[in-house]
């Protein structure tokens, strides 16, 4: 039991890591483009790198994010009527979501890996003045997609221990968070 | 019979609850596989889908109104507002619409300017004796601003996936969002004075005015420096994405409202909405090329060249295809999934790509607001705690009026179009 | 029967696109029906810049790039936008020759960058935009920011004390109109199919560089076809070829006299002295070029040396 318990605690670790890391992202995206400005208006050097770089950010962050994304429950979905069915069901529809998710994690994982082998083989480049090799951008793909893999086998897991979902309304997950008046 | 089969298929699909971006992606891949299509199209597509600077305006955009939103600027705005026109009949509703109006061009998101705005809007204009479902009903409308006055990440969306430009598109959208404040505020002021049981409010001081607009000023100023600094061309809005969310940040911290939580709970939003929103882009644009080498745009494009070769005819056929599908769709999924599919005709026709855009970004404003499926509604419904129904009823005559300014915009192009050729 | 899939990232009326449009019916008529080509435009599958990876991979069968989009990987693909190094058509149509030293280096870069040219299609020379006042000298481009679209224009922009800023085809527009960039590069007939002229009023026809699009085919495909249909293949590729540098030529003296003949721009000949001139200002930019490219970028240009 300790084994697949193991296994659960690095799928969400892994999740939370990289979910930590995308936070850093967005952080480092706002001060690239915000330099950008500066650069060209206060130094008038624009620099030939922000936008690859900060485009490159955007993908890892957007990729890494999924896993977190996943187990706390934030992706768009179609409840209006699984919300309807009784506890069983709601599991069997969420069981099926998961392994959804899972099997086209499994495709894009072997898909992408070949395919980023062969940038790697030909050495591909981005054309800008940059140059970046497009495997700094492909690899994400990967990694995420390892990540939700990880993290949708372990709440297939530990779905059958767990209450039924709850599926409120519709597509609620949206939602921003009801935010306090904050203190002045 | 291809056609059916497969948004029967998706139909089915979506309904069993796959998150919407898988659902697309394996659709999109499972009919590469049954024409012997090369799979490796899918790892294309996931490493070019979202490699595109211009999208970068999602996330910054996003960070920047979910700061904004969790350092409680909402009130402030709302307050400014209503120290200048809450005397007026109807004037809370005008001080909320124009909170909207003011929020909608710092914030790219509809139900981030519904929750801003509404928080504050709704108990202050129920306290005051307006009908509940008047308010409720003009908050969700008035979030949908959000997505048509710049910045928009629909219209960044759109721009992104058909090659327009961002700059044209967000210029684009500034006459259509004036004419709805105006048409929704003539309605508020109509609608209020009928129902006659509000409560005018006291006309404000000039000191109570100078006081409240000096607390809204910063935020009134980012949202004048970002549209300004686009339409002057001091930067394109990708870079505007960037210095807003860094304006932002300075605004909270002067203020003294930047704390860590805020901080921490903006940036994880952004992260939550930006990955799943991107998801949903690279998942609609491995269906969208799997049913474009279906040849299923293309054959769209030839029925409507065969039986509905005018423009007017086509854009009326469209747009009910869109309010159809509106009634049942999240937005962004309606935006990522028909744009593709109706670009060949659109384009065929010799219609204006950047006027479509705004014309389907008011249409997937319509969307918001029409149940059972509507983004604005559930916003406001957790705001309020009103049944769906009552929003939805509240919401009902917003419709009528954005179908009037579609059917106005589709007249009289120019609404659209004078702001960006200036 | 074979049905091929092609991806173009212009619409079925841009030259560029017309041409492969003519190119699937040359194909249908030599093959006798045997082979089709499904075109599918407007970057409805990909755009321009995922269209190496989308052949190299078989993801698509054929497609349409810019040379330029090779630069990254192959420096010396970059060599139509090294400055001032094609100054008319007939050294274009020179170095097109498909038995020449130049074409066969060039495809040859390409099919080891994943990729087995078809044919090339001339869209043009591309030149300057301004407002104001026409760029005539190297001088007017100091300390302003121009409009770059790759590595190549970038060190041309550097060598003559510009700040090269990277603007996309979409952007192009409004970074004009709301004056993002001071000065501007767009090939002559884009100036007046893209409207330009309205938001940039002049024109100066420095050639500096050539927008060369190159259709190509998954080079794994290629040698699975037969004899016969590579045959077919390449006589329809060879009269698509021809056909464009047929057409591009007049195109653009159409586009440049319809210009200034309407009044939307002044559009500025420059003398061969002025011309030297530049070539001589920008020279530390083919020099950089040359480093980088390597001893295929040498090869390369040799080859077009001995065609002057
Ligand atoms: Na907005
Ligand atoms: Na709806």
């Amino acid at each position: 039991m300790t084994a697949p318990r193991g296994a659960l605690r690095l799928a969400d670790g892994l999740s939370l890591m990289a979910a930590r890391l995308s936070e850093l992202g967005i952080v480092a995206m706002t001060v690239l483009l915000t330099y950008e400005v500066v650069a060209r208006y206060v130094f008038r050097a624009p620099t030939h790198w922000t936008s690859d770089v900060a485009t490159t950010v955007m993908i890892w962050l957007t990729f890494l994010a999924m896993g977190y994304c996943l187990r706390e429950g934030h992706m768009i979905r179609i409840t209006a009527v699984i919300g309807q069915l009784p506890p069983a069901g709601r599991k069997a529809a969420e069981a099926l979501s998961l392994i959804a998710i899972l099997l086209f994690s499994v495709f894009v994982l072997w898909v992408t890996s070949r395919a980023m082998m062969d940038s790697i083989a030909f050495g591909r480049r981005q054309p800008s003045m940059l140059r970046m090799p497009t495997w700094i951008a492909e690899l994400p793909i990967i990694l995420g997609f390892a990540i939700l893999a990880l993290q949708a086998l372990a709440e297939l897991i530990r779905l059958p221990g767990r209450p039924a979902p709850e599926f409120s309304s519709a597509a609620e997950q949206e939602l921003p968070p009801v935010v306090p008046e904050a203190p002045r | 019979m291809t056609p059916f089969l497969i948004f029967g298929a998706l139909l089915a699909l979506l309904l069993t609850g796959i998150p919407v971006a898988f659902t697309l992606g394996i659709l999109g891949a499972g009919l590469l596989a049954i024409d012997g299509l090369p799979l490796s199209m899918v790892a294309s597509t996931l490493f070019g889908g979202i490699n595109d600077f211009v999208l970068l305006a999602i996330p910054l955009f996003l960070l920047m109104s979910n700061l904004l939103l969790r350092g409680g600027i909402g009130r402030d705005l709302f307050v400014a507002m209503q120290s200048w026109v809450g005397h007026w009949p109807g004037g809370l509703g005008i001080a909320a619409l124009l909170s909207c109006g003011v929020f909608s061009a710092i914030s790219g998101s509809s139900i981030t300017t519904a929750a801003t705005v509404g928080t504050v809007a709704i108990p202050e204009m129920i306290k005051r004796g307006y009908s509940r479902s008047l308010t409720l009903g003009l908050m969700a409308a008035g979030g949908t601003l959000g997505i048509i006055i710049p910045p928009s990440v629909p219209l960044i969306i759109y721009g992104a996936i058909t090659e327009q430009s961002i700059g044209q598109l967000f210029l684009a959208g500034v006459g259509p969002g004036v004419l709805l404040i105006v048409l929704f505020g003539i309605y508020v002021v109509i609608a209020s004075a009928i129902q006659g049981t509000h409560q005018a409010m006291p006309r404000a001081t000039w000191a109570e005015r100078g006081l409240a607009t000096r607390r809204a000023l910063p935020t009134l100023l980012l949202a004048g420096t970002i549209l300004g600094g686009i339409y002057g061309g001091i930067f394109t809005p990708t870079e505007a994405s960037g210095i807003g969310a860094t304006v932002a940040l300075l605004i909270l911290l002067a203020s003294a409202r930047l704390s860590r939580a805020v901080f921490l709970g903006a940036v994880r939003d952004t992260v939550k909405t930006t990955t799943v929103i991107f998801l949903i882009v690279i998942g609609a644009k491995i269906f969208g090329q799997a049913i474009t080498l279906y040849q299923l745009p293309a054959q769209l494009a030839w029925l409507f060249e065969d039986y509905f070769n005018t423009a007017t005819l086509a854009l009326l056929l469209i747009a009910m295809m869109l309010i159809f599908i509106g009634f049942f769709l999240e937005s962004m999924s309606m935006l990522l999934i028909m744009v593709p599919v109706l670009m060949p005709t659109v384009l065929a026709l010799g219609i204006d790509p950047i006027w479509f855009g705004i014309f389907f970004v008011l249409l997937i404003e319509i969307a918001l607001i029409t149940p059972p499926v509507g983004l604005n509604l559930f916003v406001i419904q957790s705001l309020d705690r009103a049944p769906l129904g009552v929003v939805a009823r509240g919401a009902l005559p917003f419709v009528a009026i954005m179908l009037g300014s579609v059917v106005l915009i589709t007249a009289f192009p120019q609404i659209v179009l004078v702001i960006p050729g200036l | 029967e074979r049905v091929l899939r092609m991806t173009v990232q212009v619409g079925a009326n841009h030259p560029v696109g017309a041409n492969t449009h003519y190119f699937a019916d040359q194909l249908a008529e030599i093959s006798g029906g045997e082979m089709t080509v499904r075109v599918f435009d407007s970057a409805q599958l990909f755009k321009g810049q995922e269209v190496p990876q989308a052949i190299s991979s078989g993801a698509i069968d054929l497609g349409i790039v810019l040379a330029d989009e090779y630069a990254g990987s192959v420096p010396a693909a970059g060599i139509f936008s090294v400055a001032f190094l094609f100054p008319d058509y007939d050294i274009l149509a020179r170095a097109a020759d498909r038995e020449g030293e130049f074409r066969q280096t060039f495809d040859t870069l390409l099919l080891e960058a994943g990729s087995k040219v078809l044919w090339w299609q001339d869209y043009g020379p591309v030149q300057m935009l301004s407002k104001g006042a026409p760029i005539v000298t190297p001088d007017d481009m100091r300390g302003k920011m121009v409009r770059a679209t790759g590595k190549p224009t970038g060190d041309l922009i550097e060598a003559v004390g510009g700040s090269a800023v990277v603007v996309g085809g979409a952007e192009q527009f409004v970074a004009y109109q709301r004056g993002l960039v001071d000065v501007g590069m767009s090939g002559t007939t884009a100036v007046k199919s893209r409207a330009l002229y309205e938001v940039m009023d002049h024109v100066t026809m420095t050639s500096h560089g050539l927008a060369e699009f190159i259709a190509v085919i998954n080079p794994g495909l290629w040698d699975s076809l037969s004899e016969q249909e590579q045959a077919w293949m390449t006589e329809a590729a060879i009269r698509a070829e021809d056909q464009m540098r047929a057409g591009t030529e007049a195109e653009n003296v159409e586009a440049a006299e319809w210009l200034a003949e309407n009044g939307h721009a002044t559009v500025t000949e420059l003398t061969p002295e002025q011309i030297a001139v530049w070539q001589e200002a920008t020279r530390p930019a083919v020099e950089r070029f040359r480093e980088e490219a390597g001893e295929a970028g040498d090869r390369l240009l040799t080859a077009l040396d001995a065609l002057r």
